[in-house]
């Protein structure tokens, strides 16, 4: 019997933080007794082995179709003390995927990690990287009323599976992180025991969420185009994004969504703080940051991100072009 | 103690027309036994009464408690009742035990029309677009306001008891005839629907590119905004020939099929409610047509101006500079899609000539001095209603459709080339 620590994510939470740590270390951890297997993991993450799981019907064995044999051999063959699995897709699981993962990995000691953030900021990074990298065209408001994620429905879909003692809830803020350290956070949490010492990290990425007018452009036209054409101009909203610091960073929430935000998670905090002792304190006032859009300079904004995009020559230079705008201050709010 | 019929929408099921019977016929119904409460009431719905249930935080509450005291009165002598508002589906927790304790001592029947998920939310879609600030494609939005009727069912059922549900499926073609006369039949309320209710206009269907214009418009606009431009929309729509339901394709119409499949297993299983899934396309006006959207938003603007509606001025404000073109998506043959049927090839033809046309047609608009390219284009209008003329003979039904939207474009565009000051 082999102790598995499952990490679910949430998305938005350091997950490629962690899986990058886990998959450029994963020989060193192994001589360790750490195992991070190659098994239904693709690049850094076992996204494919989630999404099998996902697509398995009701009464199938797991344990006796591929890639779940090749998991549990390389488990067994590897004689880790320790296996980690990470997927942030874990966590979209519905009870027949949690199921069918606790059928794969039974007779072994499971926990699972989860990893939650206070729900404005996550409803805002997730946003922020949905318009950024996929043809979301929706204002932020009509995000959060749509996409409501309670956090305990799925805390408690993997409790049911697995046990309420297995479940590992941590909060992911960088104050309340071991050493303001996601990696180090996450190796507490698994309990991997390891010095870091020899171990390899992924330089800090620096490139910050898209926000403002570039934020907003890429939402305009994402009307235009498919979900393909979309992701294809992350890399010039990126290279847009380094215009200015407006550009860049967290994205202005007006109080009343954020105070929106808060009272319809209010149940959700209560019942994370009631039964897993997770205390989330929500968003109050207005979310500092970039306004996206910002009318009054968003017609200037747009002539110069034509501009900059022709003169570099981006594939964005074709969709910015389609739209013209003009002043648009008269639909501001009055003052 | 009274028979309590709770109407529960869904919206867009019938359900305003249903409202509009329930209070024209008032009298009628108090005459026969039958009491449609005043308490809670905003005109012909009880919107204020799932209001107040959803922000009162008990049924301490002074005004919850007055308005129990109120309906108690109301019911008194009554062997009916009639609650109805489209906001009690969406009531859950306390709120809706508040509302079973509200009607303790009566028998309460719930009653809940729905109507087949692709038409159900294809015209939630619609109306969010015009009557709101929504500015999401219909596929991410279908996507992300994922919300199964069963779960709404199981928490009428687990609050009032499976036995008092009445689970009904609405035909798309007549929703609402169809609902007041299931509804009389349920209630046994013979005299609903006898008489005609006042004349409500029902909000125009909107399609097309003029959906796909307040779509992008709405990017721009808070939800109170979005609601003031929409009645412009509305406006628009009502002497529009190409709007009416927007375009939902056969692959997005199986994904959203697909999205619900557990919900209609879990509602035919648990209710006797089988719903027959729409997985080919639906509806007919592209959303947005971008062979047609430089014309159309040039021509819808220059409607929009003629009748003073301030969409025209935004119109003005965000437009298409001349070159609107057709998305990146790759075309088919690239994508390695089968091979186009010649027409099929024709019409992509077709697309491309008329996208350059709009455009050129577009920026005729701001240009002076212009008629000699006015002239040519007008030239080369004529030539592609001669090209899509012959096409049609051959082309399918869709297609022939498709065609004759792009001829009524290019007739726009030629009425706004000839308007452009030379």
């Amino acid at each position: 019997m082999t102790d598995i620590v499952v990490h679910i994510g949430l998305n938005k939470t350091g997950t490629s933080s962690i899986q990058d740590f886990m998959s450029m270390n994963a020989d060193a951890l192994l001589e360790r007794g750490i195992c991070y297997p190659r098994a239904g993991r693709e690049q850094t993450a076992h996204h494919p082995l989630s999404y099998w799981l996902k697509k398995l019907p009701e009464d199938a064995d797991p344990r006796a179709l591929e890639p779940g044999i090749a998991l549990l051999d390389e488990i067994r063959a590897s004689g880790a003390d320790l296996v980690v699995l990470s997927s942030e897709d874990f966590h979209t699981h519905g009870p027949r995927g949690v199921r069918h993962l606790a059928q794969l990995l039974a007779g072994h000691d499971v926990r699972i990690v989860l990893y939650l953030r206070e729900h404005l900021a996550y409803l805002a990074s997730w946003y922020q990287q949905n318009v950024q990298a996929s043809h979301l065209s929706a204002a932020f408001d009509t995000f959060c009323y749509f996409a409501r994620t309670p956090f305990h429905v799925t805390a408690e879909r993997w409790t049911q599976a697995f046990g309420n003692d297995a479940l590992s809830l941590r909060l992911y803020d960088r104050d309340r992180l071991a050493e303001r350290d996601i990696v180090r956070d996450f190796a507490q949490a698994a309990d991997l025991r390891v010095g870091f010492e020899g171990l390899q990290r992924k330089p800090f990425d620096s490139n910050p969420s898209v926000a403002g007018n570039v934020l907003f452009a890429k939402r305009l036209i994402n009307n235009f185009i498919d979900k393909r054409a979309a992701a294809a101009l992350n890399d010039d909203i990126t290279a847009l994004s380094r215009l200015m610091p407006a550009f860049r960073g967290a994205m202005h929430v007006d109080e009343t969504v954020v105070n929106y935000v808060a009272g319809i998670y209010a149940a959700d905090r209560a019942k994370l703080h009631k039964r897993h002792g997770l205390a989330i304190v929500p968003c109050a006032g207005a979310r500092a940051g970039s306004l996206t859009p910002d009318l009054r300079t968003l017609s200037g904004d747009w002539e110069m991100l034509r501009g900059e995009a022709a003169k570099r020559s981006l594939p964005i230079a074709r969709e910015l072009a389609m739209l013209s705008l003009g002043d648009l201050g008269a639909l501001l709010p009055a003052t | 103690m009274a028979t309590v019929f709770l109407h529960v929408g869904l919206a867009d099921t019938g359900s305003a027309e249903l409202q509009s019977h329930l209070r024209t016929d008032e009298e009628r119904l108090r005459a026969a036994g039958v009491v449609f409460p005043r308490v809670g009431r905003d005109g012909a719905t009880h919107d204020a009464l799932a209001r107040l249930l959803r922000t009162s935080s008990d049924d301490r509450d002074p005004r919850f408690l007055q308005l129990r005291r109120t309906l108690r009165e109301e019911l008194d002598g009554f062997a009916v009742a009639i609650l109805s508002s489209d906001r009690f589906a969406s009531l859950s927790g306390q709120p809706l035990r508040q509302l079973a304790g509200l009607l303790e001592g009566h028998r309460v029947v719930v009653l809940a029309y729905l109507r087949e998920h692709l038409a159900h939310w294809s015209l939630r879609y619609e109306r969010a677009v015009v009557q709101s600030n929504l500015s999401g494609a219909f596929d991410s939005w279908f996507a992300l306001a994922r919300s199964p009727f069963s779960a709404m069912v199981d928490r009428f059922a687990e609050t009032f008891q499976r036995g008092n549900l009445l689970l009904r499926l609405v035909d798309d073609a007549v929703p609402g005839s169809h609902v007041v006369r299931d509804f009389a039949a349920a209630t046994g309320c013979a005299v609903l629907g006898e008489h005609a209710p006042a004349p409500r206009p029902e909000p125009p269907r909107v399609g097309g590119n003029l959906l796909f214009v307040k779509r992008v418009l709405n990017s721009f606009l808070d939800v109170r905004q979005g609601a003031r431009f929409g009645a412009d929309v509305a406006a628009l729509a009502l002497t529009e020939s190409a709007s009416g339901p927007f375009l939902v394709d056969a692959p997005t119409a199986r994904r959203l099929a697909d999205l619900y499949a557990a919900d209609r297993t879990r509602l035919a299983r648990r209710y006797g409610l089988e719903i027959t899934p729409r997985l080919d396309a639906h509806g007919h006006s592209a959303s947005p047509d971008f062979a047609t959207l430089a014309a159309d938003w040039a021509r819808l603007r220059a409607k929009a101006q003629r009748q003073s509606l301030p969409l025209g001025q935004l119109m003005g404000q965000v437009a298409p500079s001349g070159g609107m073109q057709a998305p990146l998506a790759a075309p088919a043959a690239a994508s390695g899609a089968p091979a186009a049927s010649a027409a099929a090839l024709s019409r992509t033809a077709a697309h491309a000539a008329l996208q350059q046309l709009a455009g050129r047609v577009a920026a005729l608009e701001t240009e002076t001095g212009a008629a000699a390219t006015r002239d040519e284009l007008t030239r080369q209008m004529d030539d592609l209603k001669r090209s899509l003329a012959e096409l049609r003979t051959t082309a399918t039904v869709d297609l022939r459709r498709q065609f004759a939207d792009y001829v009524h474009a290019i007739d726009a565009a030629r009425r706004i080339a000839a308007a452009a000051s030379p």
